[in-house]
């Protein structure tokens, strides 16, 4: 489609030329963009595998539940439509040019990110799921959960702020600065939602410091970080005394020791998710043969997906899952690379951090390699909400991409 | 122009150092952006090498953690309890299929309970169930799927409901207002006797728990009326693939008993009509085949309804039951359920007399020539040691024949002496007494009888007419059905044939000799002397017009001797020369007017009321050209047997007490 384009602008400036009037109207030809169908196929292609493994692994719960009136393809057909939506959003924002979206959006994202959580951590606009406050509603609808919007918005206002700073960022004033801009929403969302506080407190970490030119100084501080997870680790029963751990928190840090001990709080789940990976074998049990779906794993379609992926698709499937992140990541790297500009690298920088926590996040829980965190595995789990956003998100790529101009 | 060119470099400066400073902090971005990546592809790298690691290690144990948790829901299919019916295949027991009704609150309530009201009200109309009580039920459990709501429902009733749900739910969505749904049936078996309490005591009851029998037939032959469930069950082929497999029940076997409904019938109708006059603390009627040992008909004064077995208001008050403590409770049901025919031992009296004259003939200490004289009582023992027994009469000289028309206690004395106690005791162990006789039917107590070892002689003496040792009524029937039908000692049994449902045989119950007890003509003496009891003896109100009757009284009087209390019994058989039938009736410790003696009219009078109505029945010929004199009671000669006062005289009573304890432990 961009060569399409492309000659058809080359056509008509041929035509301009012909009547002598290119000159005046136009001062340049329109120049040949980029655009990255790699990664929109990418992006199809594990969305729509997403669609077949919710499907395969929330039919029979579906089923069974009176919840969704005993509708097998209940999951499916709504992450259906999400997924379209979430297509077209994709498209319609890589279409846009970033510099202006930055540009007028970056300060209303970050005060509306401000206003939704303190709406919902606040107001009656926050509603109870699974006994946490993490959606954001009106009246008896939920709407959308709000840490994923805040996640988008954070995206977008560090770069805005580190392409002001430029160097300055190295400063220790501007450094504290920011982080004291980002602590307001980042706390926020913290208050009730664990994970996606660590994830939101990443992105930004991150972006910062790719576009800082210090070296010890984050070397320190990945230091003091490393420190504080064994500390907690190693003495989560001392800080629920001291209160500075919920109850809650250091339950999962217990069950990831021994879920088996555990199995009460949590580590059934946990056991239950390993099962579903051991008993896959090297190439599974095919698509919609596993059992650990069958009530055993818990919700399957949505944080513990990986865990049925590997049960039906085997090592060999799961692995090229990640591959396929990779890769997509790896599209990343390249857009990057030939982006025109930093604002460019540093919404790529975000984006890319954000999938791959995500994505090292929901596969270290599913393996038991780190205490449960909740965090979903983007395109693939069930969520409207995630997907919507991370479309957007990739839409964002998209149109950074989409800024490459092409030479000769 | 100068100036100009310096502030120009100065520019061209400033811009070079911004073109590097900006290319320096993009490559930084780039370069560790770069690091990130290859810490992440690193990342999943590792997270990679943690999948390999759990499968290769874990992988075997994990997929046996995960197939055996499937549990396919495997289902059983409950068995068939067998049915129970008499000799001609009429119904006595069987397990009718019932429906439980399930309600599912979580369908019922489906999308705010859309469907609520078309089924309470379905509910309501075809079984008439409270709506409000269900709505709250319903309401209250919505996510719940499975309530037992009602029990026992009939084949009609659900038939009825599901024809109700068809027609509704199959209607124009605008003429319903949702649907009638979340309604099921689960099958089972109910027991039910279609007769109630008829032949209560021989068959015994089975309850929900369909593997379980008590008491009498059901169970004695619980192994043979149990079958096995079925069962649906999921299990993984050896492609991994799960399946479904389904073994069905094997139902239980059908009982055939020996039991004849027409005179199980007839014995029950005279039972009840005679305790509608009398009272008494135990009552027994055996009907038997003495050719075969078969009992034809057995029924006791106990009668409780087989379908609602735990009702004994006949015996018991509610307040009286309420007010016992639960072991006082079960003796209370216990009393009602038992088989006094089988499970207790007792003292035969006198109807013992024609075993006693039997063995003698038998071992030749005395002939039918040989006569006998009673002088009203007989002393045994040493010097000090001086043990008198009385005979209810002075018979003066008696006939052997006349030893038992008249029943003459010192002629039975004389005849055991000169038997000798070996002799003696061999003859009750060949006649059955002293242990079960294997009867098929539970609880059956052995009775007790002396050994020769532990015989003395007042123990001889008196065991000669039927005192001192205890039987039971199967034992004694089935003794006598030999003493009548020419020596043949048959296994007592109840039960003919055992088939499966489909009324194949399993296993045919012919009868089984035993053993022979006596000879030919030894039963024709005492077939005739018996004939004559009832002609011109003791059992003349035993007689009916037409047929030729045989039979003995029996009177014998309960421990303490003090407390005057009786057991009175008769057996009588037809015809006198070829006995058909044998009736065997026992009264325990009836209640009589004051002036009056104990007698045993009234256990003939229940014998005779059966006998005349079942010998018809049985289609036994009334020909008999012997008509008896029959005369009333009052106006007839005293030939009936006299009961002494204590039959026997300065005995020290703590003997008996003696052997009653060990009674207690026998039947134990």
């Amino acid at each position: 489609m961009a060569a399409e384009t492309g000659n058809r602008t080359a056509y008509r400036s041929v035509a301009l030329e012909q009547e002598g009037l290119s000159s005046l109207s136009r001062p340049a030809a329109k120049p040949r963009r980029y655009y990255d169908y790699t990664l929109v196929f990418l992006i199809v292609l594990i969305s729509t595998f997403g669609l077949l493994m919710v499907y395969s692994s929330s039919y029979y719960t579906a089923s069974m539940s009176s919840k969704v009136g005993y509708d097998g393809s209940y999951y499916l057909k709504k992450q259906a439509w999400n997924v379209a939506i979430g297509l077209v959003v994709m498209i319609v924002v890589s279409k846009l040019d970033y510099h202006k979206l930055v540009k007028w959006f970056a300060v209303l994202a970050y005060l509306g990110s401000i206003a939704v959580m303190v709406l919902t951590n606040f107001t009656s606009f926050g509603k109870e799921y699974n006994g946490a406050k993490r959606w954001f509603g009106i009246g008896n609808r939920t709407l959308f959960q709000p840490a994923e919007l805040v996640k988008v918005g954070l995206i977008i206002f560090t770069a805005f702020l580190l392409v002001k700073l430029k160097n300055r960022i190295d400063q220790w004033k501007y450094l504290i600065l920011v982080v004291l801009l980002l602590v307001v929403p980042v706390g926020l969302v913290a208050m009730n939602n664990l994970s996606s506080g660590i994830i939101l407190t990443v992105i930004p970490f991150g972006m910062v410091l790719c576009a800082s030119q210090k070296k010890l100084r984050w070397g320190v501080m990945i230091g003091l970080a490393i420190v504080g997870a064994v500390i907690i680790v190693v003495f989560a029963k001392e800080l629920v005394e001291y209160k500075i751990l919920k109850d809650y928190q250091v339950m999962r840090i217990l069950v990831w020791k021994n879920p088996e001990q555990y199995s009460d709080e949590g580590g059934w789940q946990v056991l239950q998710g390993l099962y579903a990976i051991g008993s896959g074998g090297l190439f599974g049990k095919g698509i919609g043969n596993g059992t650990q779906k069958l009530g055993f794993v818990p919700e399957a379609q949505n944080d513990m997906i990986f865990s049925i992926i590997c049960e039906e698709l085997g090592i060999f499937g799961a692995i090229c899952v990640i591959l396929l992140f990779i890769y997509m990541f790896y599209r990343f790297m390249i857009i990057a690379r030939n982006a025109p500009d930093t604002m460019g690298i540093l919404i790529v920088t975000g984006v890319f951090i954000h999938i791959a926590v995500q994505v090292i996040l929901n596969i270290a829980v599913v393996t038991n390699f780190i205490p449960n965190t909740g965090v979903t595995l983007p395109f693939i789990s069930y969520g409207g909400t995630s997907i919507l956003f991370l479309m957007t998100e990739v839409g964002l790529v998209l149109s950074v991409a989409n800024r490459i101009e092409l030479k000769g | 122009m100068n100036q100009s060119q310096e502030t120009e470099s100065a520019r061209a400066k400033y811009r070079r150092r911004l073109r590097a400073a900006k290319t320096a902090y993009k490559s930084n971005l780039l370069k560790r952006l770069a690091f990130i990546f290859i810490l992440v592809a690193a990342a999943l790298l590792v997270l990679s090498g943690v999948l390999i690691h759990i499968v290769r290690t874990q992988g075997d144990d994990y997929s046996k953690v995960v197939l055996t948790q499937q549990n396919y829901s495997s289902s059983t299919i409950s068995f068939r309890r067998g049915d129970i019916t008499d000799r001609n295949g009429s119904l006595l027991a069987t397990s009718e299929r019932v429906y439980i009704l399930i309600l599912d609150p979580s369908v019922i309530m489906y999308k705010e309970g859309v469907n609520e009201e078309a089924t309470l009200e379905a509910l309501n109309k075809v079984f008439g169930y409270d709506k409000t009580e269900l709505s709250q039920l319903v309401e209250a459990d919505e996510e719940n799927h499975y309530i037992r709501y009602a029990r026992d429902l009939s084949e009609e009733q659900k038939n009825a409901f599901l024809e109700y749900q068809n027609e509704y739910n199959s209607r124009d969505s605008k003429k319903r207002n949702g649907k009638v749904s979340g309604v099921w049936f689960e099958t089972e078996y109910k027991r039910y006797y279609p007769m109630n309490d008829f032949a209560c005591t021989v068959l015994g009851f089975s309850g929900r728990d369909a593997s379980r029998g008590n008491w009498g037939l059901e169970q004695y032959y619980n192994d043979e009326l149990v079958g096995v469930n079925g069962l649906t069950y999921g299990y993984i082929n050896d492609d991994g693939v799960a399946e479904r497999n389904t073994v069905e029940p094997t139902n239980g076997n059908t009982i055939v008993s020996t039991i004849d409904f027409s005179v199980q019938t007839i014995v029950e109708e005279s039972i009840k009509e005679f305790l509608s006059n009398h009272r008494c603390a135990n009552l027994g009627v055996i009907v038997m085949d003495p050719n075969t040992a078969e009992i034809l008909a057995l029924a006791t004064d106990k009668y409780f309804d087989l379908n609602d077995p735990t009702d004994v208001s006949a015996y018991y008050s509610d307040e009286k039951l309420e007010a016992m403590t639960d072991e006082e409770r079960i003796e209370a049901y216990s009393k009602v359920w038992r088989n006094f025919a089988v499970g207790d031992a007792y003292e035969p009296g006198s109807t013992a007399k024609p075993f006693t004259v039997a063995a003698a003939l038998e071992e030749d200490a005395t002939d039918a020539g040989r006569e006998y004289l009673c002088t009203g009582a007989k002393e045994f023992g040493s010097e000090g040691h001086e043990v008198t027994v009385k005979c209810n009469k002075v018979h003066n000289t008696v006939t052997l024949k006349q030893s038992l028309m008249y029943s003459c206690n010192s002629a039975m004395m004389d005849i055991v002496e000169s038997m000798g106690k070996t002799k003696f005791a061999n003859f009750q162990t060949t006649f059955g007494f002293g242990r079960q006789s294997g009867v098929d039917l539970p609880g059956e107590t052995a009775g007790l009888v002396y050994t020769a070892q532990n015989m003395g002689v007042t123990d001889l003496a008196t065991n000669g007419f039927g005192q001192n040792f205890n039987v039971n009524m199967v034992q004694m029937a089935a003794a006598f059905s030999s003493l009548i039908n020419g020596g043949t000692y048959y296994q007592p049994h109840i039960v003919k044939a055992i088939t499966d449902e489909n009324g194949r045989m399993v296993k045919e119950i012919t009868p089984v000799t035993v053993r022979r007890t006596v000879s030919a003509e030894t039963c024709e003496f005492i077939k005739d002397a018996l004939r004559a009891t009832v002609v011109e003896g003791t059992g003349a109100e035993a007689a009916i017009e037409g047929y030729d009757i045989g039979g003995k009284t029996g009177t014998a009087q309960k421990h303490p001797r003090s407390a005057k209390k009786y057991v009175t019994s008769f057996v009588g058989f037809a015809p006198a020369d070829d006995p058909q039938v044998l009736i065997y009736v026992v009264i325990d410790d009836l209640v009589i007017p004051e002036d009056e003696k104990v007698s045993t009219k009234y256990a003939i009078a229940l014998e005779r009321e059966i006998m005349e109505r079942t010998l018809p029945y049985l289609g036994v010929a009334n020909e008999n050209p012997v008509v008896a004199p029959i005369l009333p009671w009052d106006q007839r000669d005293t030939q009936e047997e006299q009961v002494p006062d204590g039959g026997i005289i300065d005995e020290d009573d703590s003997d008996y007490e003696e052997q009653e304890n060990e009674d207690e432990e026998d039947r134990e």
